[in-house]
């Protein structure tokens, strides 16, 4: 396979649902309604645990109060070469009982899932919540929510957990073992893993929701040794984690992107190094969907605009005085947030707040619009209701305000990629996720990736390397002029979006297609050392 | 938090249970308590405590891992029937090496009494003190202040055992000019609590914030820069997280040799470098034993210039013929006299940075990375700070920046940005050059 007729059948699987998700229309594995009391959880005992806590929150003297129950089954598989380098199978469990009492949050956690535990907690978090209450400015304030009686599990066609630990290991192996046969190629190592998270959330207003999501991460690292030149190149590949169970595994084609990495990992040491200038950039989704994290991601979240993020992640440039004015970018540049896209990584029924999970514009036609928010946040830019993007990494972590998957609308005219590249005269298209990094206010970046093109008089005329684009955010997507058509869309993620203090992760998509942007800034990244 | 006794006894009790022909098991826990502010006012505060216990199980080549945290019988029971599934399902493993004999640890006083009792609802007492002050001040602060009481241990069914405590305080603080022209940080953290000196953490960044407000902006290119020692902790860390002597051997890391092997021997770096790690150090102390449960020791990294070591498991080492080596316990470069105010002083011309942020490697071949500058960038013209310039995009390698190198201060322990623990003594260094490649008007 050519490495057009991967980008044409490697890539786009589920893109469908994806765009029926981004445009906000719920399809039929989309979010059901609140079920009302009739609803049975995978253990009765859990809402009697529940109980224990938000009545001890109360006696205390909470004026609101929730739990999260929750156990977190992980499993990794790394390999290299013919060797399998570890198996790692790991159950984390317990809970945490978040507070407002004298109008401050407190929270604490434990390991010990029992009723006298639960309540000792719910103490705990009340009296931290008195002693923090001292240093209030304003008491916290919680957007409205309806409550919610409820079951949500990611909709998965194959349980990872299911799956024979040899399959897993064969399919590793073969992974690798392809690589190898590729003249010049050296190393290869590969892995997989799986997440399961489930969840019993209970708040004093009513709710009870039980939820178990499902995540996987499968990859490889390509790596072509040349000792003459001293020298050696790597390619990753280009599979992302997924809000999926183990189909992702079965119909990602990975002996066709391994030949293609190793023979592109090999190509490196040859291709021409980039002169550096002004470059007109194509940036295949499996790039692209890290510069929508980083660029337009990270500076949406409301808590960094507030200051609360101040001293670790940053502050943000959209300020709130930028909203509903801004010109973020380009006219045809869309952006929604969203929870409800099946499939994607922050994918869930309701947030960590108890709010149910809904998808809303953010960008329009260039024109920054809207934050991502949660209960607390809602009120401090005048909304009523939380856009539901709460989320806490594990029992022990507090809550706290999350991105959400944040997708670039297709293109309204058809435009396929080729179209795209047939239409560039200077440019260099990418592909990948590579090197990133993005100042704490998010204008400034710079980006590497996988795999570089020359683009010349509408042809790819062979590869590049060294390549890095810089760009301050605003010009970069006012600069961008063509983003093609839905038949080429495709969802991105990561695994480890990091915020907060303590440090949390979270996981999360970003769907986009191809687009074009103008005469971006270049350099060489080749050094002499 | 578990005593060294209940410890030895939950770890007895999985070794009773295991039908492994080997078993390796870490096992740790301890509370952690923490309150962030924000806009001159606390945000969330948490405390938790849970252990973790990890078991791998093998069956000769065969090895299966399993991590839990729940300890009553029946979950110890399954946690080590799904680690003995999972070897038996395992292929062999060309490179397995059988479980570490019975170890001498280095004794580690990293634990402090008076840290651990350090409760959740003292920490506002420090946060307090830095939002007072910067009300005072006029400015506005967030941070984040901690405390962790922890115990790990290690052990095998071959009679190794090891069991050591630690505690840690930090705080840091950004403070922010209420125009949002200025920002400055400062951080601190170790394992005695009476180390953490609240005041003067928020004057810095108080004072930080002030300095810095109004930046002016400069070109980008080639500057003599002196790198406060929060920078230099970011940039030797990356160093030597990617001093492996696997990659290196096998010809994949700015450390092999053309001819084949790596570079250990070679003077790589300026004369006066001089980088090691001790646990037992005794201002910042670190683990006795590696990830392998491989004794640490003190180890020199880079002494007069030259490469000393490079980190290798026990079966590359067995392979290579050497003693096998952790990665290092902590960081220690050991530094001269002087302050950064001294190294100021006698700068003509040049930039100070206060701390990086967002460091991420864009081609290992040459260690080349790239971040940010962040919470202060000043500009030096004869000997004094003569205005605040705006933050910079670098690209850089620290093979050059320990080639470059000018001059350097006392080494203090550093907290740097993404650290929370005290496993750091190094000093400003002044370079001779440091690649600025665009800027940014980011405060």
């Amino acid at each position: 396979m050519d490495r057009r007729a991967f980008l044409k059948t490697g890539l786009h699987a589920g893109s469908i649902a994806a765009l029926t998700a981004c445009t906000g229309r719920a399809g039929p594995s989309s979010v059901p309604p609140s079920t009302g009391q009739s609803v049975e959880f995978s253990d009765p005992r859990l809402r009697e645990l529940a109980d224990v806590a938000l009545g001890a929150a109360r006696d205390a003297g909470a004026s609101y109060a929730d739990i999260r129950i929750s156990d977190h089954r992980r499993q990794t598989i790394f390999t290299r070469e013919k060797r399998v380098a570890n198996i790692e199978d790991s159950e984390d469990r317990g809970f945490g009982v978040r507070v407002i009492a004298n109008g401050t949050w407190g929270f604490a956690a434990s390991s010990r899932v029992e009723k006298d535990e639960i309540a000792r907690v719910a103490g705990r978090a009340v009296a931290l919540a008195r002693a923090n209450s001292k240093l209030q400015k304003a008491p916290i304030k919680l957007a409205p929510t309806r409550s919610h009686v409820a079951v949500w599990n990611t909709p998965i066609e194959r349980d990872p957990f299911d799956v024979p630990l040899d399959q897993k290991v064969d399919t590793l192996l073969s992974i690798n073992a392809e690589a190898l046969k590729v003249s010049g190629v050296s190393f290869c190592q590969s892995s997989m893993g799986f997440v399961r998270e489930h969840k019993f959330f209970a708040s004093t207003e009513g709710s009870y929701i039980e939820q178990t999501l499902h995540r996987c991460h499968p990859r490889f690292q390509v790596t072509a040794v040349d000792r003459k030149r001293g020298s050696f190149q790597t390619r990753n590949s280009y599979s992302d984690p997924q809000g999926m169970g183990y189909e992702y595994v079965d119909t990602y084609p990975w002996l066709d992107d391994v030949r293609q990495a190793g023979q592109d990992a090999v190509a490196k040491h040859t291709a021409k190094s980039v002169e550096p200038g002004k470059y007109d950039l194509v940036l295949h989704p499996s790039h692209l969907w890290l510069t929508i994290h980083e660029s337009i991601g990270h500076p949406t979240e409301l808590d960094r605009a507030l200051g609360m993020e101040a001293n670790y992640a940053g502050t943000s440039f959209l300020t709130t005085d930028k909203l509903g004015t801004f010109q973020l970018g380009s006219e045809i540049v869309n952006f929604v947030g969203e929870k409800t896209h099946i499939g994607s990584l922050a994918t869930c029924g309701y947030d960590d707040d108890g709010v149910e999970t809904r998808a809303w514009d953010m960008v329009k036609n260039g024109i920054f619009v809207d934050y991502q928010t949660t209960r607390e946040q809602a009120h401090l830019i005048g909304r009523a209701e939380s856009h539901g993007t709460s989320y806490a990494q594990n029992w022990k972590d507090v809550a706290f305000q999350r991105m959400p998957n944040i997708n670039l609308l297709p293109g309204n005219q058809p435009l396929s990629l080729d179209g795209l590249i047939a239409g560039t005269d200077r440019g260099i298209l990418i592909k990948g996720r590579g090197s990133y990094s993005i100042d704490h206010q998010r204008y400034n970046f710079q980006f590497g990736g996988q795999a570089f093109y020359e683009v010349s008089g509408g042809k790819i005329t062979g590869m590049l390397r060294d390549v890095a684009y810089q760009a301050r955010t605003p010009d970069f997507w006012r600069s961008c002029d063509a983003i093609c058509s839905r038949e080429e869309y495709y969802v991105g993620g990561s695994f480890y979006d990091g915020k907060g203090e303590p440090g949390q992760a979270n996981a999360v998509s970003h769907g986009c297609c191809p687009a074009r942007f103008r005469r971006v800034n270049v350099i060489n990244t080749k050094r002499s050392i | 938090m578990h005593t060294r006794e209940q410890a030895k006894a939950i770890i007895d009790r999985v070794l009773s249970l295991s039908k492994a022909d080997e078993i390796s098991i870490r096992l740790s826990g301890g509370t952690t308590s923490h309150l962030r502010f924000a806009r001159n006012a606390t945000s969330t505060s948490g405390s938790y405590q849970g252990p973790s216990l990890n078991i791998a199980s093998s069956f000769g080549k065969r090895t299966g891992s399993v991590k839990v945290n729940q300890f009553d019988t029946d979950s110890l029971k399954r946690a080590l029937r799904r680690s003995e599934e999972l070897a038996s399902l395992a292929p062999e493993d060309p490179e397995h090496m059988p479980a570490l004999n019975r170890q001498n640890y280095p004794a580690v006083a990293g634990f402090s009494q008076k840290t651990a009792d350090h409760g959740a609802e003292k920490l506002a007492d420090w946060v307090n003190t830095c939002i007072g002050q910067a009300e005072s001040a006029g400015v506005k602060a967030a941070g984040y202040s901690q405390t962790t009481a922890r115990y790990s241990c290690v052990a095998n069914s071959r009679g190794l055992f090891g069991y050591h405590q630690s505690s840690g305080a930090y705080l840091s603080e950004t403070a922010r000019t209420d125009d949002d022209t200025g920002s400055g940080w400062a951080a601190t953290a170790s394992h005695r609590i009476e180390d953490i000196d609240a005041p003067l953490i928020s004057r810095t960044a108080v004072n930080k914030a002030k300095l810095s407000a109004k930046a002016r902006p400069i070109e980008p290119g080639k500057y003599v820069t002196i790198l406060e020692p929060a920078c230099v902790a970011n940039l030797i860390a990356m160093a030597v997280w990617f001093m492996g002597k696997r990659a290196a051997d096998e010809g994949r890391s700015y450390f092999s040799a053309a001819a084949g092997g790596n570079r250990i021997g070679e003077k790589l770096f300026d004369e006066r470098i001089h980088i090691y790690s001790d646990p037992a150090d005794p201002n910042v102390p670190g683990s006795p034993w590696g990830s392998d449960g491989v004794p640490q020791t003190r180890r020199d990294w880079i002494k007069g210039g030259v490469l000393e070591n490079l980190h290798v498991d026990r079966y590359w080492a067995k392979k290579t013929g050497v003693e096998p080596i952790p990665q290092p316990a902590n960081l220690i470069w050991k530094g001269r006299r002087g302050s950064v105010d001294d190294l100021v002083a006698s700068t003509e011309r040049g930039i100070l940075v206060t701390s990086l942020w967002y460091i991420r490697p864009v081609d290992r071949r040459t260690l080349l990375f790239t971040g940010i500058t962040r919470d202060g960038v000043f500009w030096i013209e004869n000997g004094k700070i003569a205005h605040p310039v705006q933050n910079l995009r670098w690209n850089e390698s620290p093979i050059n920046v320990l080639g470059n190198l000018d001059a350097m201060s006392a080494s203090q322990r550093v907290a740097p940005r993404n650290w929370r623990t005290a496993t750091a003594m190094l000093p400003a260094i002044r370079v001779k050059e440091f690649h600025f490649t665009s800027r940014s008007e980011a405060v």
